[in-house]
């Protein structure tokens, strides 16, 4: 009876060696107040390995998403990526999409040499001199130029900057605060919040005793909705230079007609139904994420993980092997490999991908872009 | 502005005291800590979502119902969970990791059953400013003011004017004698948690419209009522109803007028001042002594 039991733990031990997959990891948050971007990534990140798939793999084997739920915490994301790449040993890794956790886990992907394409858009994690580390997606510091050079040309003078007071709040007003003061933007006032406060009556009273002519808005989509309501309700009616997180279908829906005359820099939208989408790529995207989870998706993570997956798949392509530092060495020679974010070249650019942004304006509760 | 702040700050601090006044209640009635006071709150707002906007439901009956489970949920509370543990000679510092369990359950149980985002409930008194003369002021916040005050009022008058209040407190101060008097001390310990929650759960379907439904709204507020219940003088209703105002205007004040970036922390630093003035709390503290 033990025999027997043994014998059949061998064999699937055995079966698991032996199993030829190319094995892409993936830690990101899938329980906690992020999970539904967190979902939203790794859902993306699964339909594009069911499209390589279809159409035969990679290196002529399948390929199999191992995901693991970081909580949302680094020390979480550091335990999962040490799994992924001392047992499960993943030919690469989709990051997080917190900054802060693809940072924690950067010393063991270095460490064991494992090409990792993250979703976090914090220029930080980036800076390091990480030589295994890519993005998907741009980064906040691109989007916090733009909002600048657009401010220097509507002739903007006076700003007032509310930001989170987490990494993500803290670095976009930082960089805000050097770009606008080369363009001698005055910076009237600065206000902070804690992450998943839902009182900023204070804050607002002060930017209004300010009389800005525009606020910056600098803070994670989930607060999004709550801020531009409030703002408005404390009487301002001017201009938002606003966060990324704006493409959130969410904070449309939440704040409602106070989002009118909010201007902000992304990548992408996510429109009502895959048929809106104006690029092809993208419509032939969300139809499938449709037909797949009956909802659009409720993140734009959706897109970064989609493209994280393809920039792997294309270096494993290009290198032609499983050997993890030539796949490394693949991707960093990526250039112009067009995804849903626009057009990707990473050579000698510290594993940035994309460096234009699109502008987007809200009016009528609706997105139009602008020049 | 200072009108506008004004009303900011008493928004706050009359949902800290809806908050503050279910400890008081069960620490005076019977000198044990809950920390599920938060997490009644959030299933109060979670219920009237539920009613209100998925089942579309009028807002009378959706107030009515809300009240009545959260009624109901408070009661099972301290007759499934707290009544039997405290028979089986469980103490009051066993009471608060129950509770501390409980609110972990609860906040679980929220997110299996709705989900983790933040849903939106729409404004029942109109979130669209109001300009009166140079202020702008959102008509819900003094909604909310006025309906929280209100709310006090009800539980001061049924705490001294009727017969079952008068029990109540009768029974907070020596189970024993009002025992023998007669009272039905088991109903008025569950009434006792059922009345907190309901506070609560009043305190979660004023902010919803205001802050949005997640499972983890409560878990802010709560400690910031703990605090207010405190400082006003734990186990006193009156010191609750202060301490809760108290900490909503001088959060509000503090980040308009010092800095909103220490904003937690002016305010904390605040308390613990009036602390080391008031050691017991602004009202007297109720302190139950243990036989």
């Amino acid at each position: 009876m033990l025999s027997a039991g043994l014998a059949v733990l061998l064999v699937c031990c055995g079966c698991k060696e032996k199993e030829d997959a190319v094995r892409i990891g993936f830690f990101g948050p899938l329980t906690g107040p992020t999970a539904q971007a967190g979902q939203a990534l790794r859902n993306g990140a699964q339909i594009a390995v069911d499209e390589i798939n279809e159409k035969g793999g990679l290196l002529g084997k399948p390929v199999r998403l191992i995901e693991y739920d970081d909580k949302s915490s680094p020390e979480q994301a550091v335990k999962r990526t040490a799994r992924l790449v001392q047992v499960d040993r993943v030919t690469a890794i989709i990051g997080s999409l917190h900054s802060g956790n693809i940072l924690a886990a950067a010393p063991l992907i270095e460490q064991w040499k494992t090409p990792t394409v993250g979703a976090g858009t914090s220029p930080r994690w980036l800076q390091q001199g990480y030589k295994y580390l890519f993005r998907s997606v741009g980064n906040s510091a691109l989007s916090v130029r733009e909002l600048v050079r657009y401010a220097k040309q509507a002739t903007i003078k006076r700003i007032c900057v509310m930001q989170s007071n987490d990494e993500y709040g803290t670095v976009g007003a930082k960089l805000f605060l050097e770009y606008a003061g080369k363009e001698g933007i005055e910076i009237v006032a600065k206000e902070s919040f804690t992450h998943g406060d839902r009182d900023f009556t204070g804050q607002f009273a002060r930017i209004m005793s300010k009389d800005p002519e525009a606020v910056f808005i600098w803070a994670l989509g989930d607060d999004l909705g709550a801020l531009t309501k409030q703002l408005r309700q404390a009487g301002y009616k001017g201009l938002v230079l606003g966060a990324e997180g704006y493409t959130l279908p969410q904070v449309l829906e939440i704040a409602g007609s106070a989002a009118d005359n909010v201007i902000f820099a992304a990548q992408y939208l996510i429109p009502d139904k895959p048929e809106n989408a104006e690029d092809p790529m993208m419509r032939s995207f969300l139809a499938k994420y449709f037909e797949k989870h009956r909802r659009m998706p409720p993140s734009d993570n959706a897109y970064r993980g989609y493209d994280s997956v393809y920039i792997i798949a294309e270096g494993i392509n290009k290198a032609n092997s499983p050997d993890r530092e030539k796949i490394r060495d693949a991707i960093e020679n990526i250039e112009n490999f067009k995804g849903l974010a626009g057009s990707f070249s990473f050579k000698g650019r510290n594993g940035e991908g994309i460096d234009h942004m699109r502008f987007f304006k809200i009016a009528d509760g609706k997105y139009t872009e602008i020049e | 502005m200072f009108i506008k702040i004004l009303i900011g700050g008493l928004t706050l601090g009359v949902v800290y005291a809806l908050v503050a006044l279910g400890f008081s209640l069960i620490y005076r009635a019977s000198g044990l800590m809950t920390f599920v006071q938060g997490d009644f709150l959030m299933l109060g707002a979670f219920i009237a979502y539920t009613l209100y906007v998925t089942l579309k439901l009028p807002l009378v009956v959706t107030v009515i119902v809300t009240l009545l489970a959260t009624f109901v949920i408070g009661l099972l509370t301290q007759k499934i969970i707290i009544g039997p543990l405290l028979k089986r000679g469980s103490g009051p510092i066993h009471i608060v990791l129950a509770t501390i369990g409980l609110s972990y359950f609860l906040q679980n149980f929220a997110m299996l059953t709705w989900g983790t985002e933040v849903f939106n409930f729409p404004s029942i008194f109109g979130d669209q400013p109001l300009e009166v003369g140079s202020v702008t002021i959102v008509p819900q916040d003094v909604w909310i003011v006025v309906i929280a005050l209100i709310c006090m009022l009800v539980l001061h008058l049924f705490m001294t004017k009727t017969k079952l209040g008068t029990a109540m407190r009768a029974a907070s101060q020596d189970k024993m004698a009002a025992g023998v008097l007669g009272i039905n001390v088991p109903l008025t310990e569950g009434l006792t948690w059922a009345i907190a929650a309901v506070m609560a759960a009043i305190g979660g379907i004023l902010l919803a419209p205001v802050h949005g439904v997640s499972a983890m709204m409560g878990v802010r507020i709560s400690l910031k009522g703990f605090a207010a219940a405190v400082v006003g003088g734990y186990g006193n209703m009156y010191g609750a109803m202060i301490g809760g105002l108290l900490f909503g205007l001088i959060e509000t004040f503090s980040s308009t007028y010092i800095s909103s970036d220490s904003k937690d922390i002016i305010t904390f630093a605040a308390l613990l001042l009036v602390l080391f003035y008031l050691p017991t709390g602004i009202l007297k503290s109720t302190i139950i002594e243990q036989a």
